[in-house]
């Protein structure tokens, strides 16, 4: 009797967790849904706001620095590379060209290494704790800025990434007469959405209503990715369990290919790199297992900006491709040439020990790396090239 | 540890305690990399904490300021 009554409260309690499941993955799909019509909202108000005129407006973007450097603030004020790749979608389909976006792009990377050297600050109080989890933190950076200080001088001159996104994108959706057969199912569920919304902007103000529609999309991302991020992680907690678990002495290629299925899994680089701050911290991983992993990050966070461009339907759903694929191929590269060169590979790993080191003797010097690198060097810049320019 | 004379020892015998000498090393090393396996393993079994510790941020900021100032002012 007890048996039976036990079996069947167990039954009826897996039941209302399988129907809790299903609706956590109805909003998640709601959610995505959420984010591919705030795409659309960024580049239908983009659009009508610079009238044509994106490049004049991110003039002051021309320079490539000046972009870097946008990438890099928004992402390290927001935390989310995701959220800012999304809304750079959205800015190339309404018009700011894909040459200017680029830079950002790569800027983008930089700046969300941010949350991951933040939540290694949480080891302070204990001295060869920190030293290890700032180390596992900041090899992401020096990564980043490697990857930039390579592949942005060449970008600039040679195109290599721009050029092969052209040729990738006007193959996987037609590019000759900039006509996308392939993605326009999208456009009749996106737009009475952004229809409302720009609806509802026009009775706030009619003349900024394109304006408060891009603000709307950046809104309404920001908010999505945060849920899907917080749902994912629940959802899929015991999927990227097995993969972690599997890639444990399986060598880099396996890290690097776990890190980057764990991060399209939870859609965040910021969580799969900071999951590993404090099990380096712990001393259970070694900075040369976590490396790989957080270079995974890199490739994986790369699926967002794909998601957000399938939100573009006509002419410029090709440029929106663009500079999803220029994401993609950027971190892919950016992996297989520094990673792939032994010499290379190593400088992040000597970077990051080095100033773990002088972190863990003075803790003032965290601050300053953390301050300077992300907000006070960037800002330095930005004002400097107002000044000069 | 106390250092042997190995020098009355035949080549073949040297040459035999070599290979069971390494076969021990070898049997050493795979157990202490099974452990560190294992730990790991046990670590990624609690995954859920390091994702929820993964969002502390504000807090963690807080903690690591407080720690500097405290730094600055002891010296």
């Amino acid at each position: 009797m007890m048996t039976d009554m036990t079996s069947s409260g167990g039954n009826s309690a897996s039941a209302d967790n399988f129907a809790y499941r299903i609706f956590q993955w109805l909003f998640v799909f709601f959610l995505i849904y959420l984010l591919i019509t705030a795409v659309g909202m960024i580049g239908s108000g983009f659009k009508g706001a610079t009238k044509g005129h994106a490049a004049e407006l991110f003039s002051f973007a021309t320079n490539p620095f000046m972009g870097l450097i946008v990438g890099v603030m928004a992402t390290a004020m927001i935390q989310s590379s995701s959220t800012v790749t999304s809304i750079i979608v959205g800015m190339v389909a309404g018009g700011l060209p894909v040459e200017m976006a680029v830079p950002m792009i790569m800027g983008a990377n930089i700046g969300t290494t941010i949350t991951n050297t933040i939540v290694s600050l949480g080891h302070v109080r204990h001295k060869k704790e920190f030293r290890r989890a700032f180390a596992a933190a900041t090899v992401h950076d020096f990564f980043n800025l490697m990857a930039v200080a390579i592949f942005l001088p060449i970008e600039i001159i040679f195109h290599p990434l721009q050029k092969i996104a052209t040729y990738l994108s006007e193959y996987l959706v037609g590019g000759e007469n900039l006509s996308v057969k392939g993605l326009n199912f999208i456009k009749p569920i996106t737009k009475p959405v952004i229809t409302e919304f720009q609806t509802f902007a026009e009775m706030i103000s009619v003349q900024s209503s394109h304006i408060l529609l891009v603000f709307f999309g950046i809104a309404i991302i920001f908010l999505s990715i945060i849920f899907i991020g917080k749902l994912l992680k629940k959802l899929m907690v015991g999927r990227a369990k097995k993969i972690m678990h599997a890639s444990i002495g399986r060598g880099p290629i396996s890290g690097i290919t776990s890190g980057a299925i764990v991060t399209v899994l939870v859609q965040s680089s910021s969580t799969t790199t900071s999951l590993m701050v404090p099990l380096a911290g712990a001393g259970v991983f070694k900075l040369k297992q976590i490396y790989p992993f957080t270079l995974g990050a890199n490739i994986g966070t790369t699926i967002t900006a794909l998601l957000a461009a399938t939100a573009i339907s006509g002419p410029t759903a090709i440029l929106a491709l663009q500079i999803a694929l220029v994401h993609l191929l950027y971190n892919t590269s950016a992996v297989a040439f520094i990673y792939g060169i032994k010499t290379l590979r190593k400088i992040p790993i000597r970077g990051a020990l080095w100033l773990a080191r002088l972190a863990a003797e003075k803790k003032l010097y965290a601050l300053f790396y953390l301050l300077g690198i992300f907000f006070v060097v960037p800002g330095v810049l930005i004002f400097l090239h107002e000044i000069f320019a | 540890m106390e250092q042997e004379d190995f020098s009355s020892l035949p080549k073949k015998k040297l040459k035999k305690l070599i290979s069971e000498t390494q076969d021990v090393l070898n049997q050493l090393k795979r157990e202490l990399k099974l452990r560190k396996e294992g730990k790991q393993h046990d670590e990624i079994d609690h995954l859920e904490e390091y994702f929820e510790d993964a969002s502390h941020n504000l807090s963690n900021l807080k903690k690591f300021i407080q720690n500097v100032i405290s730094e600055v002012k002891s010296k």
